[in-house]
């Protein structure tokens, strides 16, 4: 019998605080009780087989080489009831909404500023707004079509939003394959309940970029832009690609004309591309515009952009709603543009600029994780209780020289779920990426990427730093 | 619709899976033939290099050449880029860039294949677990083949599969041959003058049997190299002959492994591609030359001589290819 533990202090996925299965976690944790470690092992075991086999990789950089490792997975899986993913996906799709209707506003009547909802300091000073992208109004007023926001849940086991990537997103690629592992992993316990499924999304994610096409174009050509094969997110560049059935490029096999038309170079000659998903930061997009050391993008990207003759997802631009100042400001953005009231809270997040905001994290620092403002992938970040008094005092001194540029959140203790590490079953902490798609209509998938962080105690899920993955069950109860 | 550099990468990919099929045809086929000479021949592993062009490499790398050292250069060594293993990585490698275009079940048995290959090269050495190692390359290999086969559309992609498969098969054709063209040249250099014979061939001709007399031997091992005894007896129903064979394999227009059959499948995947006439003519060419060559295959400078204009030949042909697809500069 395998015995099933948690952490005290964290809200555990699958069990809880007796020990006893959550109700929609109640058919796999009997199942996993009632079969020996030695047989997860075996299921963990084939699994890792099929990763290996069906080349499911991320590229790692090392000497300057990219290699392909294995993707990894945890067979336990992590639950969700149904009825509590259907309040999330509403909330998710609410501040997407918001988020979009505030990047189109930015770039058209700054109403928001205007009306003294956002200050204008914080726009002028933001490293994400793009000039370029003034005045111009793209298909649906959507500029981020597709959405990674990251999920935690604290020990209260209320969900919060922790970050919204707006950028580019990775991960989908892999919330489709783990499914597929985990089905031949637990195909008894997939007979006996209802789990909701993930594969619709590329679907859904070929549907909506077909609707971004220039008008008039019955058939358009869809491509994938990606940086090339040393990228970390290759495969799901790959992947999607093959899934839409769309060309997947990378920016020498594109080419913009004197019309201001996108064409690809075929072996038939050039041929017209009417819609990029691209998979490249957008300072890279447009040498002719932006990065001119760029050797990824395309000279003239943005000229045809802004002509209509192409659509790109993300427009390019969106990035200057994915940053942690503009963060703490999205339940007054979800309040201004829709008047509705948030439905998935944010992390508290206090905001130095301001005084009484700036005084409690001075007060609390040790309570409290410090992140600048500007900066992504988890650099800068310090963790009040896990810093010394010197990092601390430093902390302190940063903020009063600069405190626009800092932003303070409470240590949030992230969920558990029982993870099989070294052949014993144990906790370990994880997060939620769920993808939404919006452009004339909304999608969320299914639950989303589950990252778990495989060595003990640890808070950091990145796969490139021994993070690992989990399938995510939506699970049916009655 | 098919990007110049997917076009690119699904050509060279075919072209490397070919060349790890038909190098593991090559040292197996070897291999049997070594082991069917009497003892008392000292038998040579060093025209074997030369079916993959690359004895300098070799001896800057081993120096001297035994059959392990040989073997291992060419089925495990990862530093020789014709390697077998090397063959195949670089085949995984270029495919992986056109997951878009080829068949996920494709993919997935190159894919499998590079994880054998990687994990058991060391095996393919020693002659013990040599042939099973090889059969599994020919037969992973044969097995995408049929999935490409069953589950691809006749699109540009797959011709352009084709095209660099056939042009490879019918290139390790022409050196086979060629490299029965230096053994002949070897053991009549032997006889003719032996101080300046290699310490292989010297050896044979020293001893009361020679490799002449076992020449029928090696021409079985050339038909089996390219799998091509079975078929070979079935359309001639006559022994074993030198001139027959080489025929055969350049000439036979029904034998898939034939340098006419190869060309001719080329020609028909040009023919198929958009702006063929811009390789019309070079194909055309290829394919007049290939007419004209006619060796005379009991000797070796014939041979040897005729097989380096095929290999010219061929060359052009790529690179035909290669300035019509895959440089598209336009823009």
């Amino acid at each position: 019998m395998a015995d099933l533990r948690t952490n005290a202090t964290a809200w555990d996925e699958l069990l809880d605080a007796d020990g006893e299965a959550r109700p929609a976690a109640l058919e796999l944790v009997a199942k996993l009780r009632s079969m020996g470690v030695s047989e997860l092992q075996q299921r963990q075991d084939l699994a890792e087989l099929d990763i290996l086999t069906m080349g499911i990789t991320f590229t790692v950089y090392s000497d300057g080489r990219g290699i392909d490792r294995a993707w990894p997975f945890d067979v336990i899986p992590r639950v969700i009831a149904a009825r509590e993913w259907r309040k999330v996906e509403a909330g998710l799709v609410q501040r997407l909404k918001a988020l979009n209707a505030f990047i189109d506003d930015l770039y058209n009547d700054q109403r928001v500023i205007l009306d003294g909802v956002f200050p204008a300091e914080l726009l002028e000073e933001s490293v994400n707004y793009r000039q370029e992208c003034r005045g111009v109004k793209p298909k649906f007023g959507a500029w981020a079509h597709i959405c990674g926001s990251d999920l935690v849940r604290d020990a209260d086991g209320q969900f919060y939003v922790l970050e919204d990537n707006l950028r580019v997103p990775s991960g989908v690629s892999y919330v489709l394959e783990n499914r597929g592992i985990s089905k031949r992993a637990f195909a008894d316990v997939f007979a006996t309940q209802d789990i909701l499924p993930v594969d619709a999304y590329t679907d859904e994610l070929n549907k909506l970029l077909v609707s971004l096409a220039p008008d008039g174009i019955e058939y358009p050509t869809v491509a994938v832009l990606t940086p090339g094969v040393f990228n970390s997110a290759y495969f799901e560049h790959a992947f999607l690609a093959q899934r839409m059935g769309a060309v997947l490029v990378e920016g020498r096999d594109l080419v913009v004309q004197s019309d201001d038309c996108v064409y690809m170079r075929t072996i038939g000659g050039l041929e017209r591309v009417h819609v990029i998903y691209r998979r490249i930061d957008d300072v890279f997009c447009d040498p002719e515009v932006f990065r001119e050391d760029s050797t990824l993008g395309v000279r003239g990207l943005m000229r045809a952009w802004k002509a209509g003759n192409v659509a790109i997802a993300n427009a390019p631009g969106s990035g200057v709603a994915d940053d942690k100042v503009v963060y703490a400001w999205v339940p007054d953005l979800i309040r201004y543009y829709l008047d509705e009231e948030p439905l998935i809270p944010n992390v508290p997040t206090y905001r130095c600029m301001y005084e009484d905001e700036r005084n409690y994290v001075i007060d609390h620092i040790e309570e409290l994780v410090i992140k600048p403002a500007n900066e992504s992938g988890g650099y800068g970040i310090l963790i009040g209780n896990r810093a010394s008094r010197q990092e601390l005092d430093a902390a302190v001194a940063a903020i009063e020289a600069d405190p626009r540029n800092w932003v303070a959140q409470p240590i949030l203790s992230l969920s558990t779920a029982p993870t099989l590490c070294d052949g014993v079953i144990e906790a370990r902490h994880l997060d939620l990426r769920p993808f939404i798609l919006t452009g004339s209509t909304s999608y969320v998938t299914a639950g989303g990427l589950t990252r778990v962080a495989l060595t003990k105690g640890s808070l950091i899920v990145n796969s490139s730093q021994g993070g690992g993955s989990k399938d995510t069950w939506v699970v049916e109860t009655n | 619709m098919l990007l110049s550099r997917v076009a690119d990468n699904l050509y060279w990919g075919a072209r490397y899976l070919e060349r790890a099929e038909n190098t593991s045809r090559i040292v197996r086929s070897y291999t049997d033939v070594i082991v069917d000479l009497p003892r008392s021949i000292t038998s040579s592993w060093e025209p074997l290099l030369a079916v993959v062009g690359s004895s300098e490499t070799f001896r800057e790398m081993y120096g001297a050449g035994d059959e392990r050292s040989i073997v291992h250069f060419l089925v495990a060594e990862l530093a020789n880029a014709g390697s077998v293993a090397s063959s195949v990585e670089n085949a995984r490698e270029c495919l992986r860039t056109c997951r878009d275009v080829f068949p996920r079940e494709g993919w997935l048995a190159a894919n499998d294949l590079y994880l054998y290959a990687a994990s058991h090269r060391d095996e393919g050495v020693a002659r013990r677990g040599r042939a099973r190692f090889l059969a599994r390359i020919v037969g992973d290999s044969r097995h995408l083949d049929g999935i490409l086969t069953s589950s691809m559309s006749r699109d540009e992609a797959y011709e352009f599969f084709r095209i660099g498969q056939m042009l490879e098969r019918a290139e390790m054709t022409t050196r086979v041959l060629g490299v029965r063209a230096s053994a002949l040249l070897e053991s009549a250099s032997a006889y003719a003058s032996p101080v300046r014979a290699t310490a292989a061939s010297a050896a044979a001709s020293s001893s009361k049997v020679s490799l002449e007399d076992h020449d029928e031997v090696q021409w079985m091992g050339v038909l089996r190299s390219l799998s091509a005894l079975q078929m070979y007896q079935r359309s001639t129903r006559a022994a074993i002959d030198a001139n027959g064979v080489v025929r055969f394999l350049l000439h036979d227009a029904s034998f898939p492994r034939s340098a006419t059959y190869c060309l001719q499948r080329v020609q028909r995947g040009l023919e198929r591609l958009p702006r063929g006439a811009d390789t019309k003519e070079v194909i055309a060419d290829a394919l007049d030359v290939l007419d004209s060559v006619d060796p005379d295959a009991s000797d070796g400078f014939s041979l040897d001589a005729e097989m380096d204009r095929l290999q010219v030949t061929l060359a052009e042909l790529h690179n035909g290819i290669a300035n019509a697809y895959f440089h598209t500069a336009a823009g």
